[in-house]
Formats: C-alpha cells, structure tokens, sequence
C-alpha cells in the first residue's frame, strides 16, 4: 500500500504544483452533495438549483449524487459517515432530519448532534388538495364532510414516511379526522388517482400539486403557510381558512458531516446564503412555489434550532400514530 | 386541419439546427446506454442533468426523451447478441432473438428490431399527436382495481414465455412474486425478508435481478459448454433480413405496434406489459408455436414493436397530464420543473413549442434511430467474433460498473454475484429465468394496485368482478380466467411436454 | 454425467430436486415474514402477499417433486450439487467474517477495519473455497469456473469504493480470465488494462457518473 500511496502522492504534489498555491486553499476539488431522493423530485430541483449557483460562488463543481432509498435515511447515513473534510455535504430534508427519528426505530444518525448544519436552502409549503368534484368549496366544508363521511373518505399518500403521508397524518390528528389512507407507490401516481377521482384528497408539497391546482385537475383547499403563494394566488392560507395552527414545510437544508473544518463551513454557509439571495435563483425557487430564506433565516444557527424544533414536533406525533 | 397546422409548428421547432443536433446527441447516448448492460436511462439522464441548464427548456426534453427512446433501441441489441436484458422490456427480445444469434442470424434479429422500433415508433408519435388528449381519459378510467386485473391478465400470459414445462413456469412465476415483495412495505413501513439489509429496504432493483439471473449465468453455463457458445461466434450469415423474413415479421410488427401503443398509455404499469403482451400474441396465434423460443423471428419482430410504440404513446400522461408514469420520466419532469416550466394539464396550451416539438422531434429521433442502427448491425455482429475468453470479462466489467451505477452502492454488485449463482442453479434444475423478471416486474405493481384496489372497497374481494363499478377489471378477469385454462389444459401441456422432451 | 435412477424405477432426479429447492426457499420466506401480521384490516396486512405467494411456491415444489418420483426425466450434474453448495458457503463465510469484523470495528473504534473488512472476509473465504477445490492445477468439483467470475464480481464490489475504478478494473479481469483456463496472464493483463482505461474514460468521463477512478485513502 505505502509504494503505490507514495506514487499517488508524488503524482497529486505534481499535478498541484501544476495548478498553483491557489490550490492549497479549500476547496480545491469538486464538492459532493448527496441529495437522498431520486433524480427529478422537489428536493432534487432544489438541490440543483442552488448547488449549481454554489458552483460559481465556491469555484468548484457541485456534483449532486442521488442516493435514495428508506425515505432518504439510505443517504443521510451514507452521507454522515462520510469523511468530514468538507467535499461531502447532503441536502437533508424535513423527513430525513425532522421525521425520520420517529419513524426509523434504528435510525443510525442522530439529526441534532451528527451533523454540521451549512444553512436552510427552501421549503416547499404544504397543500391540501382534494379531487375535482368532493363537493366542498373550502377547508370548513371539508372538515364537516370529513367528519360525516368518516366510513367513505380515502385519503392518498405516496408511501410510508413520505412527506405526503406524514403531513397528512398530522393534518388528520389536528382535524380529528378517520380516513382510510391509500398507499401509492410515490407522488405521481396518487396525483394520479385524484385527478382522476379515484380517492378523495391528500396533502402535497406545493411543487408537485401547483400545476394540477392550476389546470383545474385537483381542487387546492388551502395552503400551511401564513402568507399565499405567488405561484397559487387563489389558494387561501391555513390561517385565512381557520387552521392556523396547521403550518407544515417540506424544508430544505443543507447539512454537512460533524466537525468539518471551520473554514470549509464558513465557505460553505456563504456560499449558500449568496445562492439563496442571488434574485436570479431566488425567483427559480420562488417559481416551484418555494419559500426561501433570508441571510438570517440561512443561517447554521437558525437551522440548528429549525431541526430541534422539528424533531420535537414530529418524533411524538409518528410514534405514536404511525406505529401500529 | 389543426393537427396540421399544430405539427407544423412543431416541425419548424424542432428541425433548428440545434434541437437536431440535441435529438442526434440524445439518440446516441441513449443507443450507447442502452447497448452497455447495467447502466440506464435514470442513472445517464439524472447526471447529464447540468448540461440541459444552459439550453432553453425544449432542447433540452428533446435531448431527454431522445436517451429515453434510444435506450430502447440499444437494449435490444445486448439481449440479442449476449442474451443480456437491460430493461424489463428486453426479456422477451432476448428468449427468441438470442436463439436467433445462436443460429447466426444476429444481423437479421438486430435489424428486424431496429425497422420493428421505427415503425412502432411513427405509429405511436402519430398516435400520441392526434389523439392524445382523448387517450388520455381512456388512462383515467384504469383504476386500482383494474391495474390489479391488468396484472393478472399479464401473469397469465407469462406463463406462455416459458418453452418448457408449464408447471415449472407457474414456480418461476410464484418466485418472481415473491422475490418483488422483499423490501419496506409501503402501507406500513415494515421490513420485508430484508435481513435487516439497509440496501434491501427499498427491494431488489430489476437489474439487479435480470444481469444475474440472465447475464451471468448465461456466462457460467457458456464457460461449461464450448459448443453452444462458438455457434454464435462461428455462423454468422447474411446481415440483412430477407425478403421472407420481412414477410414473416410484417404482421408481428403491425399487432406489436397496436397492442403496444394501446398498453403505453396506461400509466400505472400498461408499459410493462407491452413488450410479453405481444410475444404472447404472437406465440399463441402463430401456426408453429413449438418455434417460439428457438429463434421466431415473430418473436423479436412482435415485442420489439410493441415495446417501442408504448415508449412513445407513454409520453402521453407526461405531456396531457403533466404526471410522469415512469421514473425516467419522472427525472424528465424534474429536468421540466428546473427550467421553470410547472408539469400540468396546461403545458399543451401554455408551452405550444415544447409540446409539439417534443412530439415532431420525437419522430426525427425514430428515423435517426434507425439510420444509425441499421449500419451499426455489421459493428455488432463483427463484435461476436471476439474470442469468448475477452468477451466474457469485459461483459462482467460493464455489468459491474452499471449495477453499480444504478445507486451507487457496492452491495447491489454483490446481490448480482449472488443472484447468478441462483440462476445457474435453477437453469440447471430445469427453469427457465424469463416468467420470473416478468412476475417481479409485474409483482410489485399488482401488489400495491391489489392493496389499494382492497382497502378502497374496504376488504370487499369481490369488488373486481362487480361489472357496476369496474366494468374493466371484472372483463380482464374472464379472459384471464379463460387463458388460464387455455394455458393448462391437459392437452396442450401434453403438446407442450412433447417439445420438451424433444431438446 | 446424468444420475441413473438406481432399480430401474421410473423418476426425474432433476425434478425432485426442483421441488426441494422450492420448498426450501418458501420455507425461508416464511420464516422471515413470521413476525408480519398474515391479515389486517382488509383483509390485507404487510404479511399477507408473501405468505400467499410462499404457499403457491412451496405447492408448487410438491407437485413437481412428486412428479419428479412418478415420471421418467433427466437428472442433474453431478457436479452441481457440490459446486453450487460451495460457493454458498463462500458467500456465507464472506458475510460472517464482514460481520465479526465489524463488531470489533465497533467496540475497538478502528474504523479501518470497516472499509477493509469486506475485503479481507472476500481473500479468506474465496481462498478457502479455491484451495479446497484444488487450487491451483486441479479442478476438483468443476468449481474453478464459478469461482472466477464471483470472485471477480465481488473484488470488485468490495474495492471500487476506496480503490477506484482505475486501480480496481485489472485485477478483476485477471480473476476472471481463470474461469475459461484459456489464454495467458499476459494477455489478461494487457486486455484488462486497455478494458480498464476504456471504462474509466466512457463511465466517469463521457457519462458522467459518479464513480470513484483513484484510491482515496
């Protein structure tokens, strides 16, 4: 091992001196950024969006790398045990750092304590959808059908520990409502079958139902933000409809490993926080019906306390409802 | 004449200078992705992802779909010359055109898939352009209940892939489903037969499965007996179909064309069925049916058809509905949401040039598909006179490095290893590998569609054969009923065990 | 070689077999889904399909097993038996050496042992397994075959994280060569390089996927 490490380290101390003193400095290689979820999804675009922005700020390439699987835990866990030098970050999620403890009995990172928190990237809000022809205008009449049809209402979810189905499952818990949820193998094809009224509602990032809504495919009832959307202009807010308490966002932060050195964070974070603010990628964001923060709300310590305060807020809820 | 007018429009978008070069480029990757084993289009379009920033939205879905389409053309080509089925698609390709390169007509089975393709796909581009939006209420009428039938009809007909004894068939069958319901269970989140595996939490990946059970043990068995595998090497005859040949396979096209771009519609699993649906077909109407599996040319005509014509028809819930009905196309929809275009019901209306661009570039792709594949046919055949020595290393170098690639995790290379070893094994016991991809593949959809199906009706079994309310699963239901009888009948079991004890 | 049915009784070894094979692997499947619930709800729980589908398999094995005693067909390759249940073992041996070391791993706290012990469960299981069947020279249960293409399959897996494509791509070919007995060290080594280099430039490079080329140590 020691002959051929002595060759490689020949060869890289050649190739930098090539490259110049400038490549001393982090970061000198191309940065990986796990995202846990399959290509083309909410988190994906997003990690896209501002990776690439990140690219320009950092001079070197943000390649993102999907690794999905177990709800983004498969990732998360990849991506946490990965050397902490800081050419390995995640795009971690509101289900992998807020949820997943409540739903993974042998999760094998601690959301709070292994990680280093870069900064909030966005946050897709959550939409209440129904299909075309439930007839209810708004939320208060889907709360009274809810509760009269408690027997007959199916509500559509994309899969155990999806964000669809946990945000629902909250959802019902504050309405005191008794659906039968219906599994589907992921977003698509519970859209779906709303659209084609085969079940009767669901909850859903924003990016994923905004086109449907739109096109009148699905009926969106009212939207877990406090102000309206600029992509969905005439979708009420939970607090205009009466469920102000029901404020949910699939956020998405960027996380690297525990202890990376000070600098690569620091570098990190302004990059992070200039990709965020630049109008350009905001107004992309903004686009996807995303809400994005301000230098304040991107910042480590801001995101520190936004994963506390979700652990806190998810971890009793699952275990209790989820676990049967 | 709308249509007309609206192709037009799309014409004019899509022959720039540019977007051709864009369809070329997309058409390449896509035959080069889809020859290589193991690697394929989600993995090939999510990394070339950040070339399509710079480009405007329709170039670069015009790029996308052409990898996507393109894949299918190059998939054959594995699974004809190395019995190595890329895509859940290829299975069938591979049982009647590997036969066929065993026979020394590689170049005619490549080349009746490459014409098969491209007039499937000029069908379903044409198909899609206008009659989409009507199909697509067609789409919506399948509910859980009718996917579920869908499926059972789909078993049923596998049990016709297998050449060899129907008993053994209806195991593999029963061992592909159980094989797909290893994994989280999607209702419960509970893990199934995982062994506490990280990396089986989310299931075998078809690859997986299809390069072990196929690709390697295909290689074992080769390594064992010198003979079989020098009959491809050593006669390999004309390049082109005859006159004969293309006679033999004109009808298979044309039914593979229908019945594929009738099945690619159906966005819950319709296009899975395409490429055995038509086999199916083919082998139960055709006047010698003991030569199927021994190198039909009905065989690879039929599928590939079928096949490509509901690559293209399966664009339809994409570009009407905005939902995508496959993973590829759910990356497409990503790529779509980047460029700031919001996938919906509106795209048609709102993004006219991407729209029928897509469409009119859809059918460039197909003749420029063919174009280069035709040549391409000597290329591959030439690639058989390698010494099997070579070949077979590099074989498993390309499969590694695609296993690999599919999520980036060693553990998958090892479930390959693991699943070759299974395949050689039941190969040797007398079973064939070809009903048991497609009952995994099946599998999963019929689980979930049965699950969903059951707890809409709350628990009531019956409710697929209640005409009233799913006129469509309870009709799907009868034939498949009929089939199966069909299929078992003392009779043609006995007509079938006297093919077998003939090999 | 194909087994003769001994007293000249009319039976398919290969078939018998079959359905035990099958029966084994349904009797695994169920025994992996005992704790999931067999019924729920609606009729269907987690537990339901892979039971349902385990029954049919383990059904089905019978009914061919039984067949196999009652009807006249081929038998199986002598060699089978030992080859196939050899190379199990090898992949059990491999998981269990994984395993043990990556509990020392664990209480010990190298975590060198983690990345290296796949590998060294890899070396002595497939060392065992190539010695006992004679390696080198002889090929006593035609297992030489087998052996070389898992082998090479799973150096493979088990280096291309830390070693990278480049330094991974030739040794795995060189495994492999064996399995065909066919052809020089020369040549494997020169092919495996020109592979090797082919792969490095079309996977990372044309392609674009994200696969280790060098060791990162």
């Amino acid at each position: 091992m020691s002959f051929t490490r002595r060759i490689l380290m020949a060869g890289s101390a050649l190739l930098m001196g090539i490259a110049g003193a400038a490549a001393q400095a982090y970061p000198n290689k191309p940065i990986t950024m796990i995202v846990p979820f399959a290509a083309g999804g909410p988190t994906d675009v997003i990690a896209r969006i501002v990776g690439e922005h990140m690219s320009r700020t950092l001079g070197q390439t943000v390649v993102i790398e999907n690794v999905a699987g177990a709800g983004g835990t498969t990732g998360i866990t990849r991506a946490s045990r990965a050397a902490p030098d800081g050419y390995t970050i995640m795009m971690g999620h509101m289900g992998t750092h807020g949820a997943a403890p409540g739903l993974y009995p042998n999760l094998a990172y601690k959301p709070q304590t292994d990680f280093t928190p870069i900064g909030l990237a966005a946050g897709t809000p959550i939409v209440i959808v129904t299909r075309k022809d439930l007839p209810v205008k708004d939320l208060k009449e889907f709360i009274d059908y809810a509760k009269k049809n408690e027997k007959t209402i199916n509500q559509a979810h994309a899969g155990s520990g999806s964000v669809s189905h946990i945000t629902c499952v909250l959802l019902n818990e504050m309405l005191k409502i008794n659906p039968t949820p219906i599994p589907y193998q992921g977003t698509g094809p519970a859209l779906n079958d709303l659209v084609s009224g085969k079940v009767d509602y669901m909850c859903d990032q924003i990016v994923s139902v905004q086109g449907q809504v739109a096109g009148g495919g699905v009926r969106g009832l009212a939207i877990a933000t406090t102000a309206r959307s600029p992509s969905l202009p005439n979708v009420p807010t939970t607090m205009e409809a009466g469920l102000s308490l029901f404020q949910v966002s699939a956020w998405n932060a960027v996380f690297a490993p525990k202890d990376i050195p000070a600098e690569a964070a620091t570098k990190l974070r302004d990059a992070l926080v200039k990709a965020v603010t630049d109008p350009a990628t905001k107004a992309k964001l903004e686009g996807l019906g995303g809400v994005v923060p301000d230098a304040a709300g991107a910042s480590p310590e801001a995101l520190a306390r936004l994963v506390r305060t979700e652990n806190d807020r998810w971890v009793p809820l699952l275990q209790s409802r989820v676990k049967q | 004449m709308e249509l007309l007018t609206n192709l037009a429009h799309g014409f004019a978008v899509a022959v720039t200078p540019m977007n051709i070069l864009l369809c070329l480029i997309g058409a390449l990757v896509g035959t080069l992705i889809g020859v290589l084993p193991g690697i394929g289009p989600i993995a090939t379009i999510a990394m070339l992802l950040p070339i399509t920033y710079k480009l405007d939205p329709t170039g670069a879905l015009i790029m996308l779909a052409g990898i996507y389409y393109g894949a299918q053309y190059g998939g054959s080509t594995t699974a004809i010359l190395v019995n190595l089925p890329g895509e859940s698609s290829s299975v069938v390709t591979a049982i009647d055109g590997h036969q066929m390169a065993k026979k020394g007509r590689a170049g005619t089975a490549l080349a009746i898939a490459a014409i098969g393709s491209f007039i499937a796909g000029t069908f379903g581009t044409i198909l899609v352009a206008a009659l989409g939006k009507p199909l697509t209420s067609v789409a919506q009428a399948f509910g859980p209940a009718d996917y579920f039938s869908l499926m059972v009809l789909g078993l049923v007909c596998a049990i016709v892939l297998a050449s060899g004894s129907v008993l053994k068939a209806i195991a593999m069958i029963f061992l592909g489903l159980l094989l797909s319901t290893i994994g989280t269970d999607l209702e419960t989140g509970e893990q199934r037969m995982t062994f506490g595996l990280l990396p089986l939490a989310d299931g075998i990946e078809f690859v997986t499965l299809a390069m072990g059970m196929f690709g390697f043990a295909e290689i074992l068995r080769n390594l064992e007996n010198t003979e079989s595998r020098d009959l491809v090497q050593q006669k390999v005859t004309n390049l082109m179909p005859t006159k004969a040949d293309m006679k033999e396979a004109a009808p298979a096209i044309a039914r593979g064309t229908v019945l594929g771009s009738i099945l690619g519609i159906l966005p819950g699993g319709g296009a899975v069925l395409a490429a055995f649906g038509a086999y199916t077909l083919e082998k139960k109407i055709a006047k010698n049916p003991q030569e199927f599996g021994k190198g039909a040319i009905r065989g690879v005509a039929g599928p590939e058809s079928a096949n490509n014509a509901a690559a293209q028809t399966s664009f339809i819930p994409l570009l009407t509905l905005g939902i995508p009905p496959n993973a590829v196309m759910a990356v497409m929809v990503g790529a779509m949401t980047i460029h700031g275009i919001v996938p919906g019901p509106q795209i048609m209306t709102k993004q006219p040039d991407l729209f029928w661009g897509l469409i009119a570039s859809m059918w460039i792709g197909n003749l420029m598909l063919v174009i280069i594949n035709l040549p391409l046919v000597g290329l591959w055949v030439r690639l058989l006179r390698v010494p099997y020595r070579m070949l077979f290393p590099a074989i498993l170098l390309f499969c590694a490095i695609g296993v690999y690639s599919i999520n980036n995790q060693p553990f998958d290379v090892v479930l390959t290893a693991f699943f070759g070893l299974t395949g050689y094994m039941l190969i040797k016991l007398g079973f064939e590998p070809a009903p048991m991809l497609v009952a995994f593949v099946l599998g999963k959809i019929m689980e979930e569609k049965l699950r969903q199906a059951m707890l809409l009706s709350r628990g009531d079994p019956w409710t697929f054969l209640d005409f009233s309310k799913h006129p469509i699963s309870t009709v799907l239901i009868v034939v498949s009923v009929v089939l199966l009888i069909l299929a078992v009948t003392p009779a043609l079991r006995k007509k079938r065990d006297e093919v077998f004890v003939e090999d | 070689m194909i087994a003769k049915p001994p007293g000249g009784r009319a039976r398919s070894i290969q078939d018998i077999v079959a359905g035990a094979v099958l029966i084994g692997i349904a009797a695994l499947a169920l025994y992996l889904v005992n704790h999931l619930p067999a019924a729920g709800r609606v009729g269907f729980a987690s537990g339901t399909a892979p039971r349902l589908f385990a029954y049919g398999l383990a059904a089905l094995g019978a009914w061919i097993m039984i067949s196999g005693f009652l009807k006249e067909g081929p038998g199986v390759d002598s060699s089978l038996a030992p080859s196939v249940a050899g190379l199990f073992v090898f992949f059990i041996v491999m998981w269990l050496v994984d395993q043990g070391l990556n509990s020392l791993a664990k209480s010990t706290g190298v975590v060198l042992f983690d990345k290296i012990s796949a590998l060294v469960g890899f070396i002595i299981s497939g060392g065992i397994v190539a010695v006992a069947n004679g390696f080198p020279g002889k090929d006593r249960f035609g297992m030489q075959g087998p052996l070389a293409i898992l082998g090479s399959v799973l150096f493979f897996a088990f280096t291309v994280r830390d070693l990278g494509l480049a330094v991974t791509g030739v040794p795995m070919i060189v495994i492999s060569y064996f399995a065909s007995r066919e052809g020089s060290i020369t040549e494997a080594l020169i092919f495996g390089a020109a592979m090797t280099a082919f792969c490095c430039v079309l996977f990372p490079g044309i392609l674009g996927q994200p696969i280790p080329l060098w060791p990162t140590f």
